[in-house]
């Protein structure tokens, strides 16, 4: 795009919107990283969804669980597909604790808590939420 | 612009869910999707008698609920404004698509919680 591209919107066209290339995602390494930020909500989606199905199995008795079970064990395409979903959900977890360092920093007393102990706290709040999730899951 | 007036509404959704799955989802993605996918889970640990009495707690449903709920209200959020930054125009359906699925998917939630235990 060069600079005969833009031009300056006329009075009273409010609706003019500046030329911006299609893929300008791809241009700078911010804008990718900001569309990896967003796109870790695929994943997201997809494995509340999956959390639902196994809901859903568990609704329908203990047939409908096991058929589900049997599935979802030792599958792996599965297992691969967790792999990414952990990848984004992770990637999710450490940008928005650094949003919200952004957002609303954290003081205790007078310390102004740099952002990047914030991110590193809330990551070992993650992990340990995990292992009480792990907990629960190996038999409590 | 008529989104604009319940943008609050849907970004308080959004945030909730956020803070939410930040928090609780990476666990579930390593135990409920990894660790049950490689065959790491004991049997008796995935049980149906088990996984009904986990599920039986007041406590548990409610968390499933939010946790269920506010990660499809986050989502579809966030990829709504996703489908628009990739330069794809069409607000009203894709807001309908997106919402949808997760009203949807919080009706299904309650209607499944409330039929275990």
């Amino acid at each position: 795009m060069s600079a005969k591209d833009y031009r300056v919107p006329e009075p009273g066209y409010k609706d003019y919107i500046k030329p911006y290339p299609e893929l300008w995602w791809t241009k700078k390494r911010p804008y990718l990283l900001f569309m990896v930020r967003e796109f870790t909500a695929l994943f997201v989606l997809l494995f509340a969804m999956r959390l639902l199905q196994g809901l859903i199995a568990i609704s329908k008795g203990e047939a409908a669980w096991n058929a589900w079970l049997a599935g979802a064990t030792n599958s792996v395409a599965l297992a691969i597909g967790s792999l990414f979903a952990l990848f984004f959900v992770l990637f999710h977890s450490i940008t928005w604790f650094q949003a919200g360092a952004v957002v609303s920093p954290m003081r205790i007393g007078k310390f102004e808590v740099p952002p990047s102990m914030f991110v590193l706290g809330n990551m070992g709040l993650v992990v340990a939420v995990a292992a009480v999730i792990g907990y629960f899951s190996l038999g409590g | 612009m008529a989104a604009q007036k319940t943008e609050s509404f849907w970004w308080l959704l959004f945030s909730a869910g956020g803070m939410m799955s930040a928090i609780f989802l990476p666990g579930h993605v390593f135990f409920q999707g990894l660790a049950m996918q490689l065959g790491w889970l004991p049997e008796s640990a995935t049980s149906y008698g088990r996984m009904v009495e986990l599920l039986s707690h007041p406590i548990a449903k409610l968390y499933l609920l939010a946790l269920i709920s506010l990660s499809l209200f986050h989502a579809g959020h966030r990829l709504k404004h996703v489908v628009s930054d990739l330069g794809l125009e069409a607000p009203g359906l894709v807001a309908f698509i997106f919402y949808g699925v997760a009203f949807l998917g919080t009706g299904l939630t309650v209607f499944a919680l409330a039929n275990i235990g």
